[in-house]
């Protein structure tokens, strides 16, 4: 990874779980709305008392973008709606162009290389391709 | 509608671009002064200023004192990043509508060109330097505002299919107005096929649908209609205003890419004009990217959603069209002052000032302020009779 993701004291939790290769969002105790996992008080109701859960780690893609030049080969970015409902900001692995909106996807961590200082973050692939 | 509205009776517009030697704070203090030296006033007459500044630049709170200027009743730092120009020129019309101060300018500066690079790394900072939740994503390889908007731009393409074709006739329309305008950076006419032919910067947008990067300051004085009537210059009147600030969840239902604050902001603007938008001369809309101004004028329902590409493509809002917008060739073509841009070339529209390309009817303008990824809308309604 060029960037390292680095670890804050709000996110040790969340790149904790990334490491075991999970995706945490937040669920609200008192209205069951599943949040990001950045988010301090429920969308829904502005609850505070959020629990931690892993995704299941399968969603769709609301929209991608594909950077011709930050790396050799196209990099595939996207926003991808979890079936829980958040959206997650990540990479599209194993693809040249983006897929069009509605695409399904899993989750799939990126683990840094042995080398590397950085975090595992979350990362998707294509489980069928569509239009 | 009011029986009584805050006036804009001065503007000062640095030289913008390739400027060097100058830091924001330089460039801010000389657009304060000529910004008061076009309304006719002194410095001395300035009772209050706010100021907008890019995080990381030496434009703050000091500028006062670097400029002299002595026993203000209003001085602020505001920002809500491109929203903050409309956003100030409403807290200063309400300041000098209740008398809190009676001659307020309003200013923003910005440095982000060295002489050896492009300037785009400033507006890089925030992305690479983060750490924590966001710092996972500039690692997956989000590192910057570009591809964040070019998520936006996508998702609003695929539900509206609309085509790269309609954004590139957003660059081409604003580079026509440029051609005429002596500020601006890019003068040089544009085809759609040098558009489609221009790099990409993030699939799907090319390089000419992402703004400049320019050094340079704009200012405007703001004061009240009776000290306006006094001054050398045709007043300016500020009729509406309204903010939005949408806050997308970013979980399913959310709007983001689809609807900007322009939908909340610009009727309620409008409604406090007394003025539709139908009424409109000019549209002066914030073009950080070409799709940014057909999501705008959509949302501020110029037409329908999904048809600003059209009327686009069909010159609507290019030199002769229909529906002048961003006649100055906007962020794109002209320069890059944050909210300052559409605002300067309304300004200069509103008072038959703009030379070669002066829209003949220049009575009314909505002029709007995006910040953040479309997180801030703020719309103002500037006409030339005060009621």
């Amino acid at each position: 990874m060029a960037h390292d993701a680095t670890r804050d004291q709000a996110s040790t939790e969340y790149f904790d779980a990334l490491g075991r290769g999970e995706l945490l969002v937040r669920r609200c105790r008192n209205c069951g709305t599943v949040n990001r996992a950045d988010f301090e008080s429920c969308q829904q109701c502005h609850g505070v008392d959020l629990t931690p859960v892993p995704a299941q780690g399968d969603g769709e893609i609301v929209s991608a973008i594909t950077d011709h030049v930050v790396e050799g080969a196209p990099v595939v970015l996207a926003l991808v709606e979890l079936s829980e409902g958040p959206w997650v900001a990540a990479r599209i692995e194993d693809v040249r162009h983006a897929p069009p909106v509605g695409t399904p996807v899993i989750l799939r961590v990126r683990h840094p290389e042995a080398t590397s200082d950085s975090e595992s973050v979350p990362a998707f692939v294509v489980t069928r391709q569509i239009g | 509608m009011r029986s009584r509205n805050a006036a804009i009776v001065g503007c000062g517009l640095t030289e913008v671009g390739k400027v060097f030697g100058r830091s924001a704070r330089g460039f801010a203090a000389d657009a304060v002064r000529l910004a008061v030296a076009d309304a006719g006033l002194d410095l001395a007459d300035v009772d209050g200023l706010l100021i907008n500044a890019r995080t990381g630049t030496d434009l703050d709170l000091t500028l006062a004192r670097s400029l002299g200027l002595h026993d203000l009743k209003l001085l602020s730092q505001i920002n809500a990043f491109g929203a903050s120009a409309a956003a100030m020129v409403a807290q200063a019309s309400s300041a000098v509508l209740d008398g809190e101060a009676s001659a307020v300018v309003c200013v923003f500066a910005d440095d982000p060109r060295t002489s050896t690079g492009s300037g785009g790394a400033a507006y890089r900072a925030s992305s690479l330097n983060a750490s924590g939740f966001r710092s996972a994503e500039t690692a997956s390889g989000f590192t910057s505002v570009n591809h964040r908007y070019a998520l936006a731009a996508r998702r609003y393409m695929e539900r509206y299919g609309v085509t790269s074709d309609h954004l590139g006739s957003i660059a081409v329309s604003q580079r026509a107005w440029a051609v005429d305008n002596p500020a601006a950076q890019m003068t040089t006419p544009l085809t759609i096929n040098d558009y489609h032919a221009s790099r990409w910067i993030v699939e799907p947008l090319h390089l000419f649908d992402c703004c400049l990067v320019s050094n340079g300051g704009a200012a405007v004085v703001v004061t009240t209609p009776e000290r306006a009537r006094d001054l050398k210059s045709p007043p300016v009147y500020v009729r509406g205003w309204a903010q939005s600030h949408p806050g997308y969840s970013m979980a399913r239902g959310s709007g983001f890419g689809l609807v900007s604050g322009a939908a909340a902001s610009g009727p309620e603007a409008l409604a406090m004009a007394g003025l539709s938008i139908a009424d409109m001369d000019l549209r002066e809309i914030y073009d950080c990217y070409t799709y940014t101004v057909l999501l705008t004028l959509e949302d501020y329902g110029v037409c329908a959603k999904g048809e600003a590409g059209e009327l686009a493509a069909a010159g609507a809002f290019g030199p002769g069209g229909d529906l002048p917008t961003n006649t100055g060739g906007g962020q794109l073509s002209s320069f890059y002052l944050w909210g300052m841009t559409p605002l300067v070339e309304a300004m200069s529209q509103l008072r038959g000032r703009s030379g070669a390309r002066q829209v003949d009817s220049h009575e009314t303008a909505i002029v709007s302020g995006n910040g953040g990824i479309l997180d801030h809308h703020a719309t103002l309604v500037l006409a030339t009779n005060p009621t």
